[in-house]
């Protein structure tokens, strides 16, 4: 929590509106932005409270992430009183986060929820008569992140990572037992053992990051099947979303031979919108096939957009949908949206025959085709898509940039722990490396102590004269 | 200070009434900690009174014969460097040393000495007695005199009570202290020696809170009933290094330890003890450590283990009298002979001294302020066992904490207080106010988080600056101090800017099986190469002065820093970022029922505790990340307005 170290954050809203602002604070703002930013001017001689354009460079990658605007304002001039620099973006969930990422990687620590806030009364900026506010603010918000962060943990993912955590402990305790009991008659670890043990942690958080959805979505974009069983509006859903303004419509829409592909744009994230066929019940084969091929891209889907018709109530035809897609989220794990097309058309009594189920799933209402309620939709799709809750029901998925960074740091403090280990360095070395992964694990799930390492030693060892 | 502004300050005087003086400071107890703790104090020129029980257990080493060891090597060197007595008197009275951990980085090297028992005793007495300003009395004190929550004097037994302006309290094992040897339990301090009563209940009716401890010490026995032929020989190093700054070389013929093991017949002779074991019958309530388990206790935990290692070392250089380092013991007597009996060597073994269990009372540390000054009575410290702790060195770094507090105090000047960077002092000190200990507290290596940068190799260049600042080390030893750090920079700044030719360097490259080089580079990026050590460049040397032990202590700083160059720096920048956190400070009178933003559990714990810092706040157990947050908003904000108020 030190008051020198360098933050950043993501200062506008997610998802919404044509640019984003990125703030970075702090003693390092300028050192960092030597490493993102690529531009004509230089902005090591711009004066205070300037304006330059230039590229967004991802030091880690060395890849252009965005083209911006970049503001300086010079400390003690300055919201916070330190150096800062505001970074205008291209609005868009994807790119801002990369941006943030980039700013992340050149050596900013992500900020606290309320932390310029309280660096700026820190510094003196704001009215002393504040105090109890901002305190309670700050209160109010760490508690709050706090919990946030440790609901966002799906039990799985704690679990995992509680796992990893007790590993490096063991490890540690091996490391350090031969540091503090080298008199003891204990047979010591072999090297070999410990960078098998290292690189068995460093591996799965390997995978973990991975599994990061930003990493795949960016990549591959967000696969979203429409489904539902024919003439519920699936048709006019897509060519909604392809009509709006939000969306960009990829210039080569690829069509594969049995469903219809497009890509859209959608406030920034890629989808891949695949238009099935309609889900029936048939004994006519060629329409069998049809369902057959629907059935596959249900499985393959990150997002699927459960469509009935909300005029005519529940049927026989959509329960038959409904099993199909619980069949596919069980395979797959894959988000279900569900909507309540046609809203223009619904009678007051057609909610009555909803199962209860399907009421509890908050179905979204709306029309495709007069275009009410696209707004709640598209608010839904990014919660979807962003929600750790949901992605974790199956998998143990990382989608917390937070939680990303902190095992990015692990993974990296691993690394060095086993390069320290090859070049012939005594354990204490490996050690401060195994104690910088497990802090940055501490950041996620809670931290360690020696005091930990400690009670593994006396329990699994014979220590003592 | 000039000493007549210094005797104003402590306005002594002698009244006729009176049988004894009044003083400055009395130190009750002559440990290992309350010997530091009186010599600092005197040589810091408070008048100081030393009460023993006992003249003749002055620096007593209730278990074995050994100073240092892992960790607490490091604390004798800091002690040393602080201007303390420990190390040279281990230097004077060592009849082994060895420098452990030796084939590991430098950072865990740790000085170790068995020592003679009687000699060490009878060297530190005649330390205390040269120290001007020190008085020692043999009285057993058996209360406090306490004035409105100030420290007036200490009640001895006689009934006299002798005035003194601050005390510190180094009881070791002696308050209420209870022996056992099987079924027996004996009140004593130490076997055949009186527990000390009186204090502990002062203190509880003073609102202190206490506890109970456990330890354990093996059975000595007669060397010459010891078949050594069946046991390994253990001889020290053979260029064995002083612990002292202030000792030049050491020039002793080293006595050796012997190893041998328990084996399952032993193990068998003891289990069929335990239904007489104090430990394991209830009749020990106290909490014992567990690094430092009894023999009974590692049976028992580790069955599957037919072997532990047993360490006979000599009690002192004339005697032939041997401490049985790994055999702590408390079963019976019969248990006790019957089973040494079965192990290698032992066989017709005479034990001298059965081993024992102790337990005492301690007063957990949380009740201390990080000068080791307790929150309920001014001027009045606790340092060594009375904390928690256990081990020589642990006791022996409060002590001379406590006793160059307690003079500050009355002088009323800031209070010395080393944080978890600077030394194995400072984090055993900080662990124990801030997050108090269950178990006696032993020094780890692991404990220390900065230990890369706490050798034991640097503790001068650390910490003799204080010891010189507080008048407890002499000019001539800071001043060799002060010429290593000159020497030191001169050869670094010389050797990243004397460049070689490859012609130059390569044939000392290729003695030491190193790639050759092709161009032209600084001695020093040669250093960093893992087989060049600084021994090999010496030719490029010759104008300074290496010889001698400055020379020699310059290169071994110059060959760490250059070749852990790169994880050095790391720890170096964490120590930044700890730093910040610990110059925030609270100040002590900060009121935090007056923010109401703070949890509840957040603030009970803040207010028991009153960390001096924020940094120290955010390492108590039930203080959240939130309430730190809020506690800096409002330092900042009672900082601001104590500005303006000026």
């Amino acid at each position: 929590m030190g008051t020198s170290e360098t933050i950043a954050a993501i200062s506008t809203p997610l998802g919404t509106g044509g640019i984003s602002v990125i703030r970075i604070s702090g003693e390092k703002t300028l050192d960092i932005l030597k490493k993102i930013f690529k531009g004509r001017n230089s902005f090591e001689k711009a004066s205070s409270h300037t304006a330059h354009f230039g590229t967004i460079i991802d030091p880690k990658s060395g890849n252009a992430v965005d083209q911006g605007v970049f503001t300086i304002f010079r400390g003690p001039n300055s919201y916070t009183g330190e150096d800062i620099v505001e970074i205008s973006c291209h609005g868009g969930t994807f790119v801002t986060k990369m941006v943030l990422q980039a700013a992340l990687h050149a050596g900013a620590r992500l900020a606290e929820p309320g932390e310029f806030t309280k660096r700026a009364f820190l510094n003196g900026k704001l009215d002393l008569s504040q105090a109890e506010a901002v305190a309670d603010i700050i209160k109010a918000r760490t508690e709050k992140s706090l919990l946030a962060s440790f609901r966002q943990l799906s039990g799985k993912l704690l679990k995992t990572v509680k796992s990893f955590q007790k590993e490096l402990i063991e490890l540690l305790g091996l490391l350090e037992i031969e540091l503090d009991f080298s008199e003891e008659r204990i047979e010591f670890i072999s090297q070999e053992e410990i960078l098998t043990r290292i690189d068995s942690v460093k591996k799965k958080l390997e995978q973990l990051i991975s599994s990061y959805n930003k990493g795949r979505f960016l990549r591959d974009g967000v696969k979203m099947t429409i489904v539902g069983r024919p003439n519920v509006g699936k048709s006019s859903l897509l060519n909604r979303l392809v009509g709006s303004e939000r969306a960009i419509v990829d210039s080569t829409p690829g069509t594969t031979r049995d469903a219809l592909e497009v890509q859209l744009d959608i406030d920034g994230v890629l989808f891949r919108i695949i238009d099935t066929a309609g889900l029936r019940k048939t004994k006519n084969r060629i329409e069998a096939k049809g369902v057959e091929i629907a059935q596959f891209y249900l499985n393959e889907a990150d997002l699927i957009i459960f469509l009935f018709d909300g005029s005519a109530g529940w049927t026989k035809e959509d329960a038959f949908v409904w099993e199909k897609i619980l069949t596919a989220t069980q395979k797959s794990g894959s988000v279900v949206l569900v909507v309540k097309n046609k809203i223009d058309l619904l009678k007051k009594d057609g909610e009555a025959n909803l199962p209860a189920f399907v009421r509890e799933l908050l179905p979204i209402p709306l029309s495709a085709k007069t275009g009410a309620g696209m707004d709640t939709f598209y608010k839904s799709i990014q919660d979807h898509i962003f929600s750790d809750d949901r992605l974790n029901k199956n998998d143990v998925i990382l989608s917390n940039v937070r939680h990303v960074e902190a095992m990015e740091i692990a993974v990296s403090a691993l690394c060095s722990a086993q390069k320290s280990i090859q070049s012939g360095m005594s354990q204490e070395f490996t050690s401060l490396d195994v104690r910088e992964a497990l802090d940055a694990l501490g950041e996620i799930v809670g931290e360690t102590s020696s005091e930990d390492v400690l009670n593994y030693i006396f329990e699994s060892f014979c220590i003592g004269k | 200070m000039t000493k007549k502004e210094n005797d104003k300050l402590f306005h002594v005087k002698q009244s006729d009434e009176s049988l004894y003086a009044d003083y400055d400071v009395i130190v009750v107890g002559a440990g290992h900690a309350g010997c530091e703790a009186a010599l600092a104090s005197a040589r810091m020129g408070a008048k100081t009174l030393l009460l023993t029980m006992n003249i003749f257990t002055i620096a007593q080493m209730s278990c074995n014969p050994a100073i240092g060891g892992l960790a607490k090597g490091h604390l004798v060197k800091e002690i040393d460097a602080l201007g303390g007595e420990m190390a040279r008197v281990t230097d004077k009275t060592g009849i082994q040393f060895r420098m452990l951990n030796r084939s590991k980085g430098p950072a865990v090297w740790s000085p170790r000495a068995q020592t003679d028992r009687l000699e060490y005793s009878w060297e530190m007495r005649l330390a205390l007695e040269r120290q001007e300003n020190l008085d020692i009395k043999q009285l057993p004190a058996t209360g406090l005199v306490v004035e409105k929550n100030e420290i007036r004097g200490v009640k001895v037994q006689t009934g006299t009570k002798i005035r003194a302006r601050s005390v510190i309290l180094t009881a070791g094992t002696f308050l209420n202290g209870k022996i056992f040897i099987g079924l027996q339990a004996v009140n004593a301090g130490r076997a055949g020696e009186f527990p000390s009563i009186g204090i502990t209940e002062d203190l509880i009716a003073l609102g202190f809170e206490s506890g109970r401890l456990k330890t354990g010490t093996p059975p000595r026995i007669n060397g010459r009933t010891v078949d050594f032929s069946k046991t390994t020989v253990q001889p020290g190093d053979e260029n064995p290094v002083p612990f002292s700054y202030q000792t030049e070389e050491l020039d002793l013929d080293q006595i050796p330890c012997y190893l041998t093991y328990t084996n399952p017949e032993t193990h068998l002779v003891l289990g069929s003890g335990l239904n007489r074991s104090p430990l394991y019958t209830g009749m020990i309530h106290g909490v014992g450590p567990r690094y430092c388990p009894s023999i009974e206790d590692k049976i028992v935990r580790f069955s599957d283990k037919e072997h532990h290692q047993i360490f006979l070392e000599p009690e002192g250089k004339e005697t032939s009298e041997m401490y049985v380092n790994g055999f702590a013991t408390s079963l019976p007597e019969d248990v006790q002979i019957k089973a040494i009996r079965t192990i290698p060597g032992l066989e017709r073994v005479e034990i001298t001294r059965l081993g024992y269990a102790i337990e005492y009372d301690f007063f957990p540390p949380t009740q201390l302020k990080p000068n080791l000054e307790t929150k309920i009575v001014r001027n009045l410290f606790f340092a060594g066992q009375i904390n928690g702790t256990s081990g020589y060195e642990e006791a022996a770094a409060q002590g001379i904490m406590a006793g160059i507090n307690a003079v500050l105090n009355l002088r009323r000047e800031d209070p010395f207080v080393l944080d978890r960077s600077e030394a194995y002092t400072g984090v055993l000190i900080d662990d124990l106010v801030t997050k108090g200990t269950n178990e006696p507290y032993r020094m780890f290596t692991s404990r220390a988080e900065y230990r890369l940068i706490l050798r034991q190799d640097n503790a001068d260049l650390r910490l003799m600056e204080y010891g010189r600042k507080y008048g407890l080390i002499q000019r001539d030893i800071y001043q060799r101090m002060m010429d290593k750090k000159v020497l030191i920079q001169e050869i670094m700044d010389f050797l990243k800017k004397r460049k070689v030719t490859p012609e130059e360097i390569n044939p000392v490259l290729r003695k030491k099986d190193s790639r050759p080089s092709k161009k032209i580079d600084s001695l020093y990026n040669y250093l960093k190469r893992p087989e060049v050590s600084i021994s090999d460049l010496l030719s490029w040397l010759g104008n300074f002065k290496i010889n001698g032990r400055i020379g020699r202590e310059a290169l071994e700083q110059i060959e760490i820093d250059t070749k852990y160059e790169g994880y050095i720096q790391r720890q170096q920048q964490q120590v930044e970022k700890f730093r910040r956190m610990e110059n925030k400070i609270i100040p002590e009178e900060f009121n935090y029922d007056a923010i109401s933003s703070l949890s509840s559990e957040g603030r009970e714990k803040l207010k028991k505790i009153r960390p001096r810092s924020i940094g120290q706040a955010s390492r108590i157990s039930g203080v959240s990340v939130s309430d730190v947050s809020v506690l800096m908003v409002f330092l900042s904000h009672h900082e601001r307005s104590a500005a303006s108020a000026k």
